[in-house]
């Protein structure tokens, strides 16, 4: 089974990032690699928390991760990054703010999904080592933060993602 | 979400970066209103700041600045998203115009 590792992919970003011969393409690559080791560290964290039988080569595994989506994520990180929950989202956590980890995850994920979105797309903007540098950094970080979040706090926020639970 | 605010952007963006910065000096600031990835109205801020210096473990200063100033932002009442670019003298010059110019 061909599992995206997000070490792996932190790993290749820092190759691209790195090469001694860089060029723009090399840190476009990267920042858009450095999300996506975000990305999926959050979709296997989902699918292995909501299968309890621990079969990963499985189609229910897939169809679990494959159920996220950008979109619905970035919604439920906006929520998470402030530091008062809105009154919808407070009702739905049943708590009015989430852990320091769980809002520098939530704040890492949304900047890393923007920076992502330029660097695959926008003809206009120009990266530097620099960039790709500060944005793998942040995504290791981020996967950090989101790990070491409690549990509870961890599986509500998965299964918010997850659904299109209203916020 | 959001409803527009008269803020001196650049300014906010400015004292929170120097705060979350500490001895290194925010040279300059650039911020400007756009629409994320999704159409939604956001920041983007630009900082001129040589860190010089080995990385620290933990967020980036563009991730810590970004964090303070979404915080910063929402106290005002205001719930757009701020992203956060931090460049050196090196790369300054060099950045393109998708990102707060």
């Amino acid at each position: 089974m061909g599992v995206v590792g997000p070490a792996d992919l932190l790993a290749a970003a820092r190759l691209l990032a790195g090469a001694e011969t860089a060029t723009d393409a090399h840190f476009r690559r990267a920042i858009s690699t450095a999300y996506y080791a975000l990305f999926h560290h959050v979709l296997a964290a989902g699918a292995t928390r909501f299968l309890h039988d621990g079969k990963m080569d499985g189609s229910a595994y897939a169809v679990l991760y494959r159920g996220f989506s950008h979109g619905r994520m970035k919604t439920v990180c906006e929520a998470l990054s402030l530091v008062t929950l809105s009154r919808g989202f407070a009702r739905l956590f049943r708590r009015a703010s989430v852990s320091s980890d769980m809002r520098t995850f939530a704040a890492t994920f949304l900047e890393l999904q923007e920076a992502r979105h330029l660097a695959d797309y926008d003809p206009l903007e120009a990266f530097t080592f620099e960039d790709a540098d500060a944005f793998i950094g942040d995504a290791e970080t981020a996967i950090m933060a989101f790990d070491r979040a409690e549990s509870d706090e961890r599986d509500d926020v998965l299964a918010l993602m997850l659904t299109s639970g209203r916020g | 979400m959001s409803e527009h605010i008269d803020l001196d952007l650049e300014q906010i963006g400015r004292t929170v970066a120097q705060e979350v910065a500490g001895n290194l000096t925010v040279e300059q600031a650039e911020a400007a209103e756009g629409e994320d990835w999704t159409g939604k109205p956001a920041y983007y801020f630009a900082f001129l700041i040589d860190e010089k210096r080995e990385r620290p473990p933990g967020l980036s200063l563009s991730g810590r600045i970004s964090m303070r100033l979404r915080d910063e932002l929402a106290a005002r009442g205001d719930y757009r998203m701020p992203f956060v670019r931090v460049l050196g003298h090196n790369n300054w010059e060099k950045r393109g115009r998708g990102w707060a110019r």
